[in-house]
């Protein structure tokens, strides 16, 4: 036998061989098998405690796990930058939340405004706020955090080129800022800001501007993807729009916060694909669709439906014809079955509204309940009829995905039963600004934000940017000027219920239900619950040690 | 093309809908697309002569390293597809041929006809429903780098590559039945049977390399459609390659990125037909010769 024919011999069982260890290996292979774990009781342990927990999504009086976990999360959409004055909000800004550490947190449970790295404020009058700042707060360099930190960062908010729109709107009612001693700043209005902007400065300190890079850090060119922060977690590798994986920072001041030696937040937006991860248990925690609860409640997954703020609803470009006219408005009201939309689209997890504010939020006017409009196709003719209105022939962009678009064919379909004839647009999302050039009357989205002013602000105030065409009804501008000049509390709380009544009463927008997100978990997940707006921080969330 | 396209990736630079019309203009001309599109081009030719094919305009990530982060995946995933589909479609197109007509031909073709038909993401849902979820050997989605775990690069791809060759198998078999019943008829291989040679040496020796030409032609086709992108088979293992890169930067408008990925799926398409025809003059040598 030659040498060759020899060698061929010797290796003809090595693929079988190679197939046959691959099957091993995945037989052996656990969840989580490469997740870190890290004992507790080292540093953070030895961190100050706070004196008083700001912010937590769990129980932090639980038992401490022996040793901390390690978490994968998966999410829709994904982060481009991990930057603060680059990211544009929304949806980019919570795998920020882990790493940044705020000046001023939200609870998402209740979505009210708590310490963070700010352990009080207060408005000194009513154009000025003072900061009091948290002690012994290190960022991940070791860098102190101190009043000085605080006016770097407002500094770079402010003067950065390619800041991002959010952080523009918030940096334009902030005039000077002051460093009063180490631990204490004050910021001034700006005096061209009105007042409904300043308003919102306070939650806009629990937003980007809010968010505290340390200042070594902050001439740094890799922001976008090496952040240094002052959060429990630090960054330690990111692939834009897919991945980011952090681990946990030891100094975080807040321990108790800290339940987690890790965490993996992964972006996947197919939700068929997000289901099999969670099944395959190769994430822990992920959100499904509404339409797979019973096969994941089959597979043992525990589930968690949690109605939050997000309203699910068509905004109208009121100053087009004919939706200039309040009673073709209403006629849309009735024609909308929102109790079969619920029922048939997210199979019962929504909560169907006739409010631009869902029913558990402080924002919603219990007078006009959640059917002001009732489903009334016939009342919806005698509307158009009183409003002279005949061969309504109207257009309304959706986002092309197919939740989205089962939403317009729904919307559309009840329309048709009015007499209105509907043309459902799919659109990319990058094309979502063309509404505001008045390309169509209307366009399905979700609002839902912690702040109501900021909501109202966006959609009704004639210089709001969601506001096309910038038109309104004297008595919601009034009661927007009024809300704005009040401070944080019941006061306010009852203009924003007004607020929401009138604009029920005349239809400008057309809120069809508060959307609910069903959760799905492996059961090794402790202390989640889920955010009112899905900004989670998973601060107190542990996982168990041996999943 | 993507700029008469409706969409306009400034305001997503800007903060969103949300963002003032003052910053999506300031964003505009932060990224440059402002200006004239020969120029905004000309820019891009340049780069690409000095090797800088540009950065996303929504992260500080260069689209070279974006490509080169991915291209790995797309190598892998089709290099495994290839052999599972060369390893299935060889053995089943030769069988085919020689029992052309006969009851093993149309089962074998049958089988090909539904491999071709059924979509690759079904075969990869199923496979992932019933080796990750119901017997959970493999693992249901993601990618471990061969730099890092031999085991877990393969453990990873056995679903992937079976989703993707199955499909691919089916249709190089199919080729190489025909082929394969061509050469069987010419007068050589008769010769070579009425000379006394063994059935197999004049299958293996003498027609399969003669027969190889077209089938080359398809795998050429194949690796070059896989190497550019299998976006559903990347979305349902969520994998992150050429194809989902695509999908995302034209979504977002992300001309730059978009522009790369076009560049570089092109000159894989290229180099994979250039190695083709190459390859011809290997399998018949007439070709070198002329």
């Amino acid at each position: 036998m030659s040498a060759k024919s020899s060698s061929t011999y010797r290796y003809r069982y090595l693929p079988l061989l190679v197939m046959v260890l691959m099957i091993v290996s995945s037989c052996q292979a656990g969840n989580g098998e490469d997740a870190p774990a890290v004992e507790a009781g080292s540093d953070a342990d030895e961190a100050e405690e706070a004196d008083e927990t700001p912010e937590g999504e769990g129980d932090s009086g639980q038992d401490e796990p022996d040793e901390l976990g390690y978490l994968r999360f998966a999410d829709l959409g994904g982060v481009d930058t991990l930057d603060p004055d680059r990211s544009i909000g929304g949806n980019q800004l919570p795998p920020l939340l882990l790493t940044y550490d705020r000046l001023i947190h939200v609870d998402p449970s209740t979505g009210t405004l708590v310490p963070g790295l700010a352990e009080s404020w207060s408005f000194a009058s009513g154009d000025e706020l003072i900061l009091e700042l948290r002690e012994n707060v290190q960022f991940h360099d070791g860098v102190s955090f101190n009043a000085e930190a605080v006016l770097a960062n407002l500094e770079r908010s402010n003067t950065l080129e390619g800041r991002s729109g959010v952080v523009e709107a918030a940096m334009g009612s902030i005039g000077e800022v002051e460093a009063i001693d180490e631990l204490t700043v004050r910021i001034v209005k700006d005096p061209d800001a009105s007042n409904l902007a300043w308003s919102l400065i306070e939650s806009q300190l629990g937003e980007n501007v809010g968010m505290m890079i340390s200042p070594e850090a902050i001439e740094s060119a890799d922001l976008d993807s090496q952040p240094v922060g002052a959060g429990m977690m630090t960054v330690e590798a990111f692939s834009p729009g897919e991945q980011v994986d952090y681990v946990a920072f030891d100094d975080y001041w807040d321990s108790e916060a800290l339940r987690l030696s890790g965490m993996e937040w992964t972006f996947i937006n197919d939700s068929r694909t997000r289901f099999n991860a969670v099944l395959a248990g190769e994430v822990d925690l992920t959100f499904i669709e509404p339409g797979d609860i019973p096969e994941a409640e089959e597979a043992g997954l525990d589930i968690a439906v949690e109605t939050g703020l997000e309203v699910v609803q068509v905004f109208l470009n009121h100053s087009m014809p004919p939706l200039d006219d309040a009673n073709v408005r209403r006629a849309l009201q009735v024609s909308v079955d929102r109790a079969g939309i619920v029922e048939g689209l997210t199979f019962g997890t929504g909560e169907p509204t006739t409010q631009i504010f869902p029913p558990n939020y402080e924002g919603f006017n219990d007078e006009y309940g959640s059917d002001y409009y009732e489903f009334d196709p016939d009342r919806a003719m005698q509307l158009l009829e009183e409003s002279g209105s005949t061969d309504i022939n109207l257009s309304m962009f959706v986002i092309n995905r197919p939740r989205d678009i089962q939403l317009g064919e729904a919307v559309q379909a009840g329309l048709q039963q009015a007499g209105i004839d509907l043309e459902v647009v799919p659109i990319e999302a990058a094309r979502a600004g063309e509404y505001l050039d008045g390309e169509a009357h209307m366009i399905l989205g979700r609002r839902g934000r912690l702040d109501a002013l900021a909501v109202l602000d966006l959609s009704f105030a004639t210089d709001g940017g969601w506001n096309p065409g910038g038109t309104n009804t004297e008595a919601i501008q009034g009661l927007l000027a009024e809300a704005a000049s009040l401070p944080e509390g019941e006061e306010r709380w009852q203009v924003i219920r007004q607020l929401s009544g009138e604009i029920a009463e005349e239809g400008l927008v057309l809120p069809l239900f508060a959307s609910g997100t069903p959760w799905a978990q492996s059961g090794c997940v402790d202390g989640f619950e889920p955010s009112l707006v899905n900004w989670h921080t998973f601060r107190g969330v542990s996982v168990a040690s041996d999943c | 093309m993507m700029h008469l396209a409706p969409g306009d990736p400034a305001i997503r630079a800007a903060g969103g809908t949300e963002a003032t019309p003052e910053a999506i203009a300031s964003a505009r001309h932060r990224l440059g697309l402002d200006q004239p599109l020969m120029l905004q081009y000309l820019q891009w030719l340049s780069g690409i002569v000095r090797g800088d094919l540009g950065t996303s305009l929504f992260s500080s990530q260069t689209v070279s390293d974006a490509l080169m982060a991915r291209l790995p995946i797309n190598i892998s995933l089709t290099a495994g597809a290839m052999v599972v589909a060369i390893g299935l479609a060889i053995p089943a197109g030769v069988v085919a041929a020689i029992r052309a007509g006969g009851i093993i031909d149309r089962m074998l073709m049958a089988m090909t006809t539904a491999g071709i038909a059924m979509p690759s993401f079904l075969i990869g849902l199923t496979g992932i429903y019933l080796f990750a979820i119901v017997l959970p050997w493999f693992p249901a989605l993601g990618y471990v780098p061969l730099s890092e775990s031999l085991w877990g690069w393969g453990h990873h791809l056995i679903l992937p590559w079976l989703a993707l060759g199955f499909a691919s198998g089916a249709e190089i078999a199919r080729h190489m039945r025909s082929a394969f019943i061509d050469v069987l008829e010419q007068d050589y291989i008769v010769s070579a049977f009425a000379s006394g040679l063994p059935r197999l040496v004049v299958y293996a020796k003498h027609a399969l390399k003669n027969a190889a030409v077209p089938v080359v032609t398809s795998i050429g086709l194949q690796v070059g459609q896989l190497l550019g992108g299998s976006v559903i088979v990347e979305t349902i293992f969520s994998m992150r390659g050429l194809g989902s890169l695509a999908i995302r930067s034209v979504v977002d408008r992300d001309f730059p990125m978009i522009q790369g990925i076009a560049l570089i799926s092109a000159l894989i398409v290229i180099a994979v037909n250039l190695v083709t025809d190459l390859s011809y003059s290997y399998f018949n040598p007439k070709i070198r010769t002329s």
